[in-house]
């Protein structure tokens, strides 16, 4: 693959989106309503609200977050915690449907559109491969895109920690966990879906056909990477907290939404208040009906394999 | 009734041997290319004579364009081998590509970027060089007459301008063959004319041409070899006097008289052989030899003439007649319209005694 005939095509593409006022304008709109507008809206309410109990009221809403979550809400008063837990939590996801939004409109457009102007017509006929065509096309859908959410990134830290970071106490973000979701998880994720458009691009007849078949592929994935975005910052929480606690398996405190655990096992020599991870949640599943045997005598836990406690 | 060596049927689907006696720089054999159930290239065979400006013509849907992107290897056909230089487009597309400049039937040019933007993207990808790119570039738009538009969007151009560019951008890596889809479509007359003197300009510098068009018009004059298809086959090709030679190897006159009833004895004539009257006289004689013969004949049996005019048959009649023998009609006469000359026991036959009695 020629590496120069890929970046050009890449490059008039992003040249002639540049050129396109009608196209850019909206997509700065859109990184800028989700990155700026709206969480300045929220944290600014928050801050200013001034009547206590609302915020409070707010703040006991952070009490359904697993325990790992809310370990690692910081901040003092009520104001600071949902303060820091909207900025962590509540808007991770704007990452993944922003860039999802953007590189998918331009890259809808992209193959079909080249056939509906007759330029495919000069693409074709040049020397350029499918291969590099098709790669450079996927850049130039995914660089708008993730600009975008980079440089909306960069703001929203800034806004963050200008608005909730005196809340806190410090500035406390970006947290390593939206590190890696922007470095190290959406552009796999962006060039995956683009790659999906791109293909449905050139196999549909007009542009809005592409726009309506991007759709289908790209709602479930936002919905995917909505749920994945959410639980990779909780879980990551969880796993941070299992480093520093030890968890012990003889011994499992009875889940507040009675989900997991043994209910009325008796509490254990240095049990904490444990939340486990989800690896540690299926040992205890096993494990229940051990505990359950032996709570309710050598008979029904006949079943029952015993296992030896994890330290 | 095929009259003179026609193209045979079966010899219309073979390579066009004139095209191949000199160095073909494209040689299609055999080509089957269909899209779902249309079938759009049925068996094409032809050759591209080198330096030359060869013409495909034929009816919407023949398969021109078709065979443009086969050349190129913008398409890769299902059954048949193309060669082009001498290279498999399939197997060795991207050198190709790099030799050919294409103009569609659309201009196909980027409307948001400018002029200059969009000759600037052509050079990238056929690779000439960023210390040539500016020159190049300059170069060309200025032999197209577009140099002082350049900076402009091209959404702003007109079509005749953008047509222009076309061109400029189908010559700026300075190809060896150049590939013109009905490039005057769309255009006024004036702009037409301009483009086929371009056309024309471009194999002066030795670079081969094909054109594909369906107005037999502006293949005139400018064709120096004809491939005329129809549904994705060769129905025949050669150069325009070979064909013309084939189909009518005898003269056609066009005479006029006094009182043009008098010229009907014409038809019954030796050496006439095909005779029609409509608004004139169509004469066809076996040989441009009979001529004075004729004339002086008709002179001594009182005819006044009016208009005695030798016919070269153009590519039109040309063109109707390769489709009409396809079709199995029998090559008609030149314009289509003149019945055979029936022997007849009266014919007269003209001796140079008679002429000059």
């Amino acid at each position: 693959m020629n590496l120069r005939r890929m970046w050009t095509v890449a490059r008039t593409d992003l040249k002639q989106l540049i050129q396109a006022r009608d196209y850019w304008i909206p997509m700065v709109a859109l990184g800028a309503l989700f990155f700026l507008v709206v969480p300045a809206i929220l944290l600014l309410t928050i801050r200013n609200i001034g009547e206590v109990t609302m915020v409070q009221q707010i703040s006991d809403t952070l009490k359904v977050l697993p325990k790992a979550a809310q370990a690692q809400i910081q901040g003092s008063t009520p104001e600071a915690k949902t303060s820091y837990a909207l900025s962590v939590f509540l808007f991770a996801p704007i990452a993944v449907v922003v860039p999802l939004t953007i590189s998918t409109a331009v890259g809808a457009a992209t193959i079909v559109g080249e056939r509906e102007r007759g330029t495919g017509e000069f693409l074709a006929h040049s020397p350029a491969t499918a291969r590099e065509i098709y790669t450079g096309k996927l850049l130039a859908s995914l660089i708008p895109g993730y600009l975008t959410t980079i440089v909306g990134f960069g703001l929203y830290s800034l806004l963050v920690n200008v608005i909730a970071g005196p809340e806190v106490g410090h500035w406390f973000f970006p947290t390593p966990q939206w590190l890696i979701l922007m470095l190290w998880v959406i552009p796999p994720f962006l060039a995956f879906t683009l790659s999906l458009v791109l293909r449905l691009s050139a196999k549909v007849k007009s542009t809005a056909a592409a726009q309506q078949a991007s759709g289908l592929v790209s709602l479930p994935l936002i919905g995917l990477a909505y749920g994945q975005s959410s639980g990779a910052l909780f879980g990551a929480g969880v796993r941070l907290d299992r480093r520093r606690r030890r968890v012990d398996h003889r011994g499992v405190q009875p889940d507040p939404r009675g989900a997991i655990g043994h209910q009325g096992a008796p509490a254990r020599r240095g049990q904490r208040g444990v939340t486990l991870s989800r690896r540690s949640t299926l040992r205890a599943r096993r494990s229940a009906p051990t505990a359950c045997s032996r709570a309710q005598g050598p008979d029904s836990g006949a079943r029952g394999r015993r296992r030896r406690p994890h330290r | 009734m095929v009259r003179s060596g026609g193209c045979e049927a079966d010899t219309a689907n073979m390579i066009d041997q004139h095209g191949g006696a000199e160095a073909a720089v494209v040689t299609l054999d055999r080509v089957r290319h269909r899209f779902g159930e249309v079938i759009a290239l049925d068996g094409l065979s032809l050759s591209v004579p080198s330096q030359r400006i060869t013409v495909l013509l034929g009816p919407n849907g023949a398969g021109k364009t078709t065979a443009i992107r086969t050349i190129t290897g913008a398409l890769s056909p299902r059954e048949g081998h193309v060669s082009t230089f001498g290279l498999d487009p399939r197997v060795e597309g991207d050198h190709v590509r790099r030799r050919c400049g294409v103009v569609s039937a659309k201009p196909a040019l980027y409307d948001r970027l400018s002029g200059y933007d969009n000759l600037v993207y052509a050079a990238e990808l056929y690779g000439v060089g960023r210390a040539s790119q500016d020159p190049a570039i300059r170069a060309a738009a200025g032999r197209f007459g577009i140099d002082d538009a350049l900076s402009h969007q091209v959404g702003g151009y007109s079509t005749g301008m953008k047509t222009r560019l076309a061109l400029a951008r189908a010559v700026l890596h300075d190809p060896d063959l150049l590939l013109f889809d009905e490039p005057t479509s769309g255009l006024d007359p004036e702009s037409s004319q301009a483009v086929l003197d371009l056309i024309r300009d471009m194999t002066g510098a030795g670079k081969t041409v094909v054109m594909c068009t369906h107005l037999l018009a502006e293949a005139e004059g400018l064709a120096d070899h004809i491939v005329v298809m129809e549904a994705g086959r060769n129905l025949c090709a050669g150069t325009p006097d070979e064909l013309s030679r084939r189909f009518w190897p005898g003269a056609l006159l066009l005479l006029d008289a006094e009182s043009p009833d008098q010229l009907d004895r014409v038809a019954l004539w030796r050496g006439v052989t095909a005779y029609d009257r409509t608004d004139v006289a169509r004469v066809e004689l076996d040989g441009f030899g009979r001529v004075p013969d004729l004339v002086a004949t008709l002179v001594r049996d009182g005819v006044r003439l009016t208009r005695v005019e030798p016919k070269v048959p153009t590519l039109e009649d040309l063109y109707f007649a390769i489709r009409q023998q396809a079709r199995g009609d029998g090559l008609a006469p030149v314009a289509s319209h003149l019945p055979a000359a029936a022997p007849s026991p009266r014919t007269h036959e003209l001796t140079a005694r008679e002429a000059t009695a």
